[in-house]
């Protein structure tokens, strides 16, 4: 299990995305969204909408209603420009969230299987004091990782029920240091060790499950999906320099559950518009400054219906969308604004997304904290058509 | 396109700055300010005490014989006679009373100076004569009873090494095992009288004294070994009364390979005196790789060493621990806020970062040698067990030795507590097996740590009421110390943790130049010199152990140790040469209602709650 954690740690080498939930031990760190580049362009939203197949993790019932098998990978990175009201700092972050595999089978339901990295922690604050000579620095690190399993079915033709199980693995380390060996200016500082790392490693490990709901017609058609709350069992250590313990203490940490609805217009072939919510009932019981988080997004789809001889742009897909998040870190929030572009690859179904989403996200109150952020996500849908009958092939 | 992009995102970053500190203060997630700078005066030392320093001595390459200034001194070696051809030509020597056996002891060669132009430390070295011109010799010495193997001889030295030996154990513990080693080995005495009016004075080489010991010849002659171990045991015979006036201390070479004038036992006989007139005395040798020192060292004992407790001599420090509680509270009392309980290994919010702690000293009642300097240190043990005594770090387990148990019985893990001194970290079990022999008189211990597969079990033979000690090595381990003692049916055994002492680091950086300082008057804080009122000493790691330990499972022991390092004294007026010989001195620390009060300075960064 620890090399499964190292090689998802090591799959989710990020740099900092948003600090203040990146740092704060209560809560689970910065959530990544669940969706694909193509709902991210719309405003991350389209839970309801099932014209590309694909493992849909915010709504695994939607799997129901593919007939190919599929694969998908998505890739984000973010450029975030950090500011308070006396300094400002740019960073980036690049990072694999996860991969999906879909099996559909409309006899027998669908099958998906996933990883994902359901949440992430990685910042980095230095700052050096010169009267002593001594520059220290903060670091969060890690995440949780979900690996999921769903299966879905359609009980009718318009109805789809999916039931999933997610088990969420988690490893989180925060860290200080000193060093007094470098820039000291005299004194007993100068004769110091440093520390190395005021380390606390937190490994997290739990189950939750969740329930998702399709109901699709011509015109329109609507989602619902729950993930139950669950409790996590973390396992705390901590580590000074040169000085480990065992471990330390055993803890609790509850994941609130989590509802998402989703509608989907169709008032024209090929147009499509959005409108998704969701919440995640955190409360101050969990941990102080937490709250309950909740986000709202719209979005709208134009997909091209280009035959073969058409213009390539013709077959292409074109979103554009907006939400608005109040973050479960109490006072944040965040708004945003996306476009993208759906790109087929040759005829079989390959298609490539590509979402670009500008954003504002701050904290208010006393400590006014807010960042600007461009995130690039792509995400490579294959399919497969493999183990179907030789007529359903194309 | 990862790569692409991880590369893009590494360009466009221009790292972090001090960007959303008021936010990361706000959480409570940050280092709060920077180092706290604390000093506690008064701090009382618990449980101080004067003890031998660990570890053993087998190989001391200077070692100190005579009386002197209340201290007495008796050199302990260890030889082996390995050459049969050599004893068998002193066994047929019976008739040729011109062979003998005799102990040659070297001085200690301190270099090149002439009689015109002497050492001052050659002129300190012969004032501690006293001016005698002899000193008589008491040498004892130690071989096996006729009654035990050769073999099993050879893994009482080999395997336990002589305890008598060791210089890790209290005099009294050497004592009563020096009485039993006597009920178990035939004991030889000889008296030897050394010249003392030229050992150092001889154009700045050593002298070296060849005496007779006829009753060891006597006792090789009547019991004749291929190989033979022999222990010996050189005392003064000075009353304990004598006065400094008429003591004498004189320094030897140890245990120092390839030195001419190390100790050795000859074997050889007479030249003729008529062909050599001029040294009739001289020993024509048979042979000289035939004696081989296999361990050397030296006690020191303190004559008035109750009444002057607080006595560091070179093979001494001053051990204390310090009551972590109080520790806490005193800090407390300086306005740092701690949390918690103190049985968690981390409820205690500050890191020591630097520790220094400063010990007085009692100048009226302390004095070194020559007026040397000494280089004083710290040392720190560390999640030993803990109710152990000064050097009692022991843990008492009786192993029935019952042929119904398994061959190999696991007895008890023993931990070794500190994972830098562990093969891979992990802790280790060592295992015991017992086979009656035969005639159902000798019990067969047979022993072996788990881990280590390479080889077979060690086997030691035990006699109802016998004890012997046993040294467990395995790689580059910290070898592991039992003490065995059989009831005939059952066994108690006695597990020392050698504990590895942790040396503080003893380095100063210059503030300007940030390197360290390598001049000896630059580290003049933790020198003791003459008329000093007390010394500074580094204790970061010690303290740092103290307060930011880590769990063992078990309660802690936390011992410090005030001792000399290297064993180095320095020259008074010069204080960059080193003495590279062992001096003595006596260190008092005064105390106050019982206590002795030190004072601390402490650097604290504070750590983060998780």
């Amino acid at each position: 299990m620890k090399y499964l954690l190292s090689l998802m740690s090591l799959a989710a080498a990020v740099w900092a995305d948003f600090s203040p939930l990146d740092v704060n031990p209560n809560g689970i760190g910065t959530v990544t969204s669940p969706l694909g580049a193509r709902e991210r362009a719309m405003g991350n939203s389209g839970m309801a909408t099932s014209p590309q197949p694909g493992v849909f993790l915010a709504n695994p019932s939607r799997l129901a209603f593919q007939e190919k098998h599929s694969f998908s990978g998505t890739l984000e990175t973010t450029l975030e420009y950090l500011h308070d009201d006396l300094t400002g700092n740019r960073r980036t972050d690049a990072f694999l969230p996860g991969l999906t595999l879909g099996f559909p089978s409309k006899k027998w339901g669908s099958l998906g299987l996933w990883y994902w990295q359901t949440s992430h922690r990685n910042f980095t604050f230095e700052s050096f004091n010169p009267t002593t000579g001594v520059s220290q620095a903060i670091r969060a690190e890690g995440g949780l990782f979900e690996l999921g399993a769903s299966y879905s079915y359609a009980i009718l033709p318009q109805l789809a029920v999916g039931l999933d199980i997610r088990k969420i693995l988690g490893q989180e380390r925060f860290i200080k240091s000193a060093n007094v060996s470098e820039n000291a200016t005299g004194g007993l500082a100068l004769n110091s060790e440093s520390l190395e790392g005021d380390t606390t490693i937190r490994a997290a490990d739990g189950l939750r499950q969740g329930i998702s709901i399709t109901f699709r017609q011509k015109k329109w058609s609507a989602a619902l999906a729950i993930q139950t709350g669950t409790t996590l069992d973390l396992d705390i250590q901590r580590r000074i320099t040169h000085i480990t313990t065992d471990v330390k203490y055993a803890d609790n940490l509850y994941l609130p559950y989590t509802g998402l609805l989703g509608i989907a217009l169709k008032p024209i072939p090929g147009q499509t518009v959005t409108l998704d919510m969701h919440v995640t009932d955190w409360d101050s019981e969990q941990g102080s400054g937490l709250d309950r988080g909740m986000g709202v997004g719209a979005g709208y789809e134009w997909q091209g219906n280009g035959g073969f001889y058409d213009a390539y742009w013709k077959k292409c897909a074109f979103r554009a969308g907006g939400g608005y998040e109040s973050l479960y870190l109490n006072s944040s929030w965040q708004g945003y604004a996306t476009v993208g572009l759906g790109l087929p690859l040759g005829s079989r179904g390959h298609v490539v997304d590509i979402s670009l989403m500008g954003g504002h996200r701050e904290v208010g109150g006393n400590y006014f904290l807010a960042e600007e952020y461009l995130k690039l996500s792509v995400t490579v849908q294959g399919v497969g058509v493999w183990g179907q009958p030789l007529r359903r092939r194309r | 396109m990862a790569g692409c992009l991880l590369s893009l995102a590494g360009c466009l970053s221009d790292g972090p700055n001090e960007t959303g500190k008021d936010f990361l203060a706000s959480q409570n997630v940050i280092l709060q300010g920077m180092a706290y700078e604390v000093t506690l005066d008064s701090v009382p030392l618990e449980n101080f005490h004067t003890a031998l320093e660990e570890p053993s001595h087998l190989g001391d390459t200077a070692l100190m014989l005579g009386q002197w200034n209340g201290v007495r001194s008796e050199v302990r070696l260890g030889f082996s006679l390995t050459n049969a051809n050599l004893l068998n030509q002193l066994d047929s020597a019976k008739k040729n009373d011109s062979i003998q056996v005799r102990l040659s002891l070297g001085m200690f060669n301190w270099g090149g100076y002439t009689d015109s132009t002497p050492n001052p430390t050659q002129k300190y070295l012969e004032s501690t004569l006293a001016g005698r011109d002899s000193l008589t010799l008491i040498v004892t010495t130690l071989d096996a009873p006729d009654s035990v193997s050769e073999d099993s001889y050879q893994a009482a030295v080999e395997i336990g090494e002589p305890s008598f030996l060791r210089r890790k154990l209290p005099v009294e513990v050497l004592k009563a095992q020096f009485a039993t080693a006597k009920r178990t080995l035939v004991e030889t005495k000889d008296t030897v009288v050394l010249d003392l009016k030229n050992v150092y004075g001889v154009s700045g080489r050593d002298s070296l004294f060849l005496e007779k010991l006829p009753h060891l010849r006597q006792r090789l002659i009547e019991k004749r070994f291929v190989r033979r171990y022999l222990m010996v045991r050189i005392q003064p015979l000075l009353p304990p009364s004598t006065p400094d006036s008429e003591g004498v201390m004189l320094r030897l070479v140890g245990a120092n390979q390839g030195a001419y004038y190390m100790p050795a036992l000859f074997i050889g006989k007479n030249e003729n005196p008529s062909t050599n007139t001029s040294d009739p005395d001289r020993l024509d040798t048979y042979t000289f790789s035939g004696t081989t020192v296999r361990a050397a060292t030296y006690l020191a004992e303190d004559l008035d060493s109750l009444e002057h407790s607080l006595t560091v001599m070179p093979q001494k420090g001053l051990r204390f621990q310090m009551d972590r509680n109080l520790l806490v509270s005193k800090l407390k009392s300086k306005g740092l806020s701690f949390s918690g309980s103190g049985a968690s290994p981390f409820d205690f919010n500050y890191f020591v970062s630097y520790a220094e702690i400063q010990m007085p000293i009692d100048t009226a009642k302390t004095w070194v040698e020559n007026n040397y300097s000494l280089d004083l240190g710290v040392v720190s043990n560390m999640d030993s067990l803990a109710d152990g005594g000064p050097e009692g770090l022991t843990l008492l387990a009786n192993i029935p030795l019952d042929s119904s148990l398994p061959k190999r019985s696991e007895w008890k893990t023993l931990w070794i507590l500190d994972a830098n001194q562990t093969l891979n970290g992990n802790p280790d079990t060592v295992r015991f097996s017992f086979e009656p022999s035969p005639d159902a008189a000798t019990q067969f211990l047979r022993f072996a740590l788990a881990s280590d597969t390479s080889k077979d079990m060690d086997t030691l033979n035990l006699q109802a009421g016998m004890t012997r000690e046993i040294t467990i090595n395995a790689g580059s381990r910290i070898p592991l110390y039992l003490s065995v003692t059989s009831h005939g049916h059952s066994c108690d055994i006695t597990y020392r943790l050698r504990m590895e002492a942790k040396e503080e680091s003893r380095q100063w950086l210059n503030p300007e130049t940030k390197l360290p300082y390598t001049d000896y008057a630059d580290l003049s804080p933790r020198l003791l010199a003459p008329n000093k009122t007390h010394v500074t000493l580094r204790a970061t790691t010690s303290v740092q152990r103290l307060l930011n330990r880590k769990t063992v499972g078990q309660d802690v022991f936390h011992e410090f140790a005030v001792k000399l390092i290297n064993k180095n004294a320095l020259q008074t007026d010069s204080l960059n040469i080193p003495v590279n010989y062992p001096i003595l001195g006596r260190v008092h620390f005064p105390q106050t209602n019982g206590k002795i009060l030190v004072k601390l300075h402490l650097l604290l960064f504070p750590l983060q709650q998780p």
